[in-house]
């Protein structure tokens, strides 16, 4: 058993950090989604229509 | 208690800059008019208690464009405390049209003439108390760019809206046009507040349809002051709204005689003018257009010593990216003694895939900054005109190319920005050709393949984007003429902007902005779809039995792509990676490039410090290449973007047309470049046929005569390139 874990523990510690990044970037993903974020690639600083997507993030202290 | 300030003004007046500086936001600074139709609300720096309020650019308060719409409706409707009008100072006669609006609605208004700059560098002289004194209400200058003069004038708002002092209405009629004025004040009385009285009076007296619609009149009431209109109609031989019209400017131009002056003679030409002789030449126009998009496209992505962005990219791909992180990673993760599928997924899905894509970073920065410089200069305004003269001439609006050129950033604001457009045939016909104009995510697969198999030459981008171009146009011909498109185009103010060197701040943000979020897509959606392909590509039944394949040519993904593959054949593309790519493209379009990236390899051709996309460009020739380039370039855009076209169209029946169509399109187009091309190289067959007659099908369709069109255009009057 010990054996086992110290031969393997580099992929496992690498197995888990991939793991980690993965549940972070559908995390992201999924968040993103919710708020109706992300889904252009402009940015939405620079976009003309910015107000359509957050009209809510509107006033200044929001930023 | 909380002040509500408005800014109202001309379109390119500066009342964003304005807005920015007052509320420390980092709205969009566009150099166009008409991108935008809403409203954006902030809080003045310092002053929690004062609201700031953006409206779109309006000529006047008549209700003819949308913007007109909005922003009357606003300023009538919701009555903030104070109206700041933004007065261009280059251009005062035209903008102080507006204001002798804004001074009949009650509200109390400070005037604040912007671009003071400008007007001192050339030579002219603005006296504001004189200005002031004739309006009845209080002038001031600044130079919103600058950042002089900006909380001045947010204080004189705030002292007027606290004084709740309205000027006097200054005397802008002649007395016959002033007493059927009155008459009309006098008749509807209590119907409307006293502030607003006179700016019904006028309305009505312009006989204006939202304004009889909204108050309801009685018959007789209606009859009574339809009658002190005709009367005045009939003494000044004028129908009333031009009356009104031509009055108002015969106040302006004795204003300004007072007030202003001049320091060049009315006639001679500024430079802007001088430049625009050239740039917008009807003959030179589109040559000059395709020089400055190739030189651009040069710069960023071209293999020349001047492409920078080009540089940038081959030293991220060559070094960062395949010695330093494929090279190294992988071995470090082989000697601590990592299981090979662990390195496999790291090194061949995460890093190929995403590291694909970073790759192009730099030419994208160095695209978005050349163009974001383009727009702030007033060189992409020329286009949407030059773009009206060519639309017009087929019953189509140049408001249409305005979406379009917000489309080079990303599709999805290109799409609303088409909500501008009022005729609803040409709105849903620019929200159906919008997509065609290649965004940022889609440079990837360009710069993939002009490097990869067109070494590097800068007409590759430069051709995409005016197939991109071409295809809007075409489309745009071939659809107007069909029952669904048919009708007049919509009217359409374009005024140039006078040229002005870039501004650094606002030329900064964009390109940094796209920038970001083209890096945080990377890190997200095309790390997360790099692994799913990775296993997809890695995995598949070899002698029945499910497991991890050698070569992914038996993989699981392999025999669903080949399924598909077939369609594509005639476009000359009929691989299974290219199909596979086609379809995770709908995710974001520089997935294509990543999908690359895991499925030739990416990492391991990379670790032998060979060409990086030999073995992609063993599967591509040329052409082949050339027509993947178009159908991924014209055919469906990503998710985000349809799902923009689902919101705008409203409408399922038509989102579909609009996919259908754009498909379709791309398929045609794509189909005849690679046939065609196949016949250069000495093949003829069955697809040459095919693709000959689809050709013969296109040009009937753009050249058949316009059965919806009446035999004489009816050109709308407002189309003015004014300046
Ligand atoms: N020279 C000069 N340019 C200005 C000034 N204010 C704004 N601009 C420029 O005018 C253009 C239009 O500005 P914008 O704020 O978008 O105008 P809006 O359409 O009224 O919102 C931009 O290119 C600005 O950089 C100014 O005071 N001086
Ligand atoms: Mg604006």
């Amino acid at each position: 058993m010990w054996l086992w874990l110290s031969e393997n523990l580099a992929t496992l510690v690498g197995a888990l950090a991939v793991a980690a990044v993965l549940a972070l970037v559908a995390w992201k993903i999924v968040r993103d989604h919710r708020r109706h974020k992300g889904g252009c690639g402009g940015g939405c600083g620079s976009c003309p229509n910015a107000g359509f997507c957050h009209p809510d993030a509107q006033s200044a202290e929001h930023r | 208690m909380s002040i509500t300030i408005a800014l109202a003004g001309n379109p390119n007046s500066g009342k964003t800059t304005l807005f920015n500086d007052l509320t420390g936001s980092s709205q969009y600074v566009g150099n166009w008019p008409g991108v935008t139709v809403e409203k954006k609300e902030g809080r003045l720096k310092g002053h929690k208690d004062v609201v700031i309020q953006d409206l779109p650019g309006i000529y006047s308060l008549s209700p003819y464009t949308l913007e007109e719409v909005v922003a009357r409706s606003y300023l009538v409707k919701e009555k903030p405390d104070a109206i700041l009008n933004i007065v261009d100072g280059t251009n005062i006669e035209r903008n102080l049209y507006l204001t002798t609006q804004l001074i009949e609605l009650g509200i109390p208004v400070v005037v604040a003439v912007n671009m003071m700059d400008l007007v001192r560098k050339n030579g002219d002289r603005i006296d504001t108390n004189k200005l002031g004194e004739a309006l009845g209400c209080k002038v001031v200058e600044m130079s919103a760019l600058k950042g002089q003069g900006s909380l001045e004038a947010a204080e004189a708002a705030i002292a007027a809206a606290q004084e709740k002092k309205q000027g006097e209405h200054p005397h802008v009629f002649t007395g016959s046009v002033e007493h059927a004025i009155a008459h009309i004040e006098e008749s509807i009385q209590g119907r409307v507040d006293a502030q607003v009285l006179r700016w019904h009076a006028v309305k009505l007296f312009e006989r204006d349809e939202k304004e009889l619609q909204e108050l309801q009149l009685a018959q007789d009431l209606k009859t009574h002051i339809e009658q002190h209109i005709a009367d005045c109609e009939k003494e000044l031989d004028d129908d009333a709204e031009s009356i009104i019209t031509n009055q108002r400017y015969a106040y302006i131009s004795r204003v300004i005689d007072r007030a202003v002056k001049k320091k060049a003679s009315r006639h001679a030409l500024s430079v802007s003018d001088k430049i625009d002789r050239i740039v917008t030449n009807r003959i030179l126009a589109l040559p000059i257009f395709v020089v400055v998009m190739w030189a651009v496209y040069t710069i960023a992505m071209g293999g020349t010593k001047v492409s920078i962005g080009t540089m940038a990219t081959d030293w991220t791909n060559d070094v960062l990216v395949s010695e330093w992180i494929c090279g190294n990673l992988g071995a470090w993760m082989e000697a601590i003694g990592c299981a090979p599928w662990l390195t496999g997924l790291v090194v061949d899905g995460i890093v190929a895939g995403v590291g694909a894509v970073i790759g192009f970073v730099p030419q994208m920065l160095v695209l978005f900054f050349l163009l974001a410089i383009l727009e702030d200069v007033g060189y992409m305004a020329r286009i949407a005109f030059i773009m009206d003269r060519i639309f017009r001439r087929f019953g189509l609006s140049g408001k249409s190319f305005i979406p379009m050129l917000v489309a080079t950033g990303c599709g999805v604001p290109g799409i609303m920005a088409s909500r501008t457009i009022e005729n609803d045939r040409d709105r849903k016909m620019t929200i159906m050709t919008t997509g065609f104009i290649p965004c940022g995510a889609k440079m990837p697969i360009i710069g993939l393949f002009a490097g990869a198999l067109f070494g590097g030459s800068g007409w590759i981008a430069t051709s995409a984007y005016f197939i991109g171009v071409g295809a809007v146009i075409v489309s745009g011909i071939i659809l107007k003429k069909t029952k669904l498109f048919a009708g007049d185009p919509a009217p359409f103010v374009m005024e140039l902007p006078a040229y002005h060197i870039p501004s650094a701040k606002n030329v900064l943000h964009a390109t940094w902005e796209r920038g970001w979020s083209f890096i945080k897509r990377a890190g997200t959606v095309i790390l997360a779809s790099s692994v799913v392909l990775w296993f997809l590509q890695g995995f598949g039944f070899v002698d029945g039995v499910f497991g991890m394949v050698e070569d992914n040519n038996t993989s699981l993904l392999a025999s669903v792509g080949n399924v598909v593959a077939p369609v594509f054949a005639p476009l000359g593309f009929g691989t299974w990676q290219g199909a596979v790519a086609t379809f995770t493209g709908l995710i974001a379009k520089e997935n294509v490039v990543a999908t690359f990236g895991v499925l030739y390899g990416f990492a391991e051709v990379a670790e032998d410090g060979a060409e990086i996309w030999t073995l992609l460009a063993g599967d591509f020739t040329a052409l082949t290449a050339y027509s993947f380039m178009i159908f991924n370039l014209l055919c469906a855009p990503c998710f985000a973007a349809i799902g923009a076209i689902k919101r705008e169209m409203n409408n399922a029946k038509w989102t579909w047309i609009a996919i259908g169509y754009m498909c379709g399109f791309a398929y045609v187009v794509a189909m005849i470049v690679y046939q065609l091309g196949m016949v250069f190289a000495g093949h003829f067959g069955v697809g040459t046929v095919v693709a000959l007659l689809l050709l013969a099908g296109l040009v009937y369709l753009l050249l058949r005569k316009n059965k919806y069109q009446d035999s004489e255009l009816r050109v709308p009057v407002r189309s003015v390139a004014a300046k």
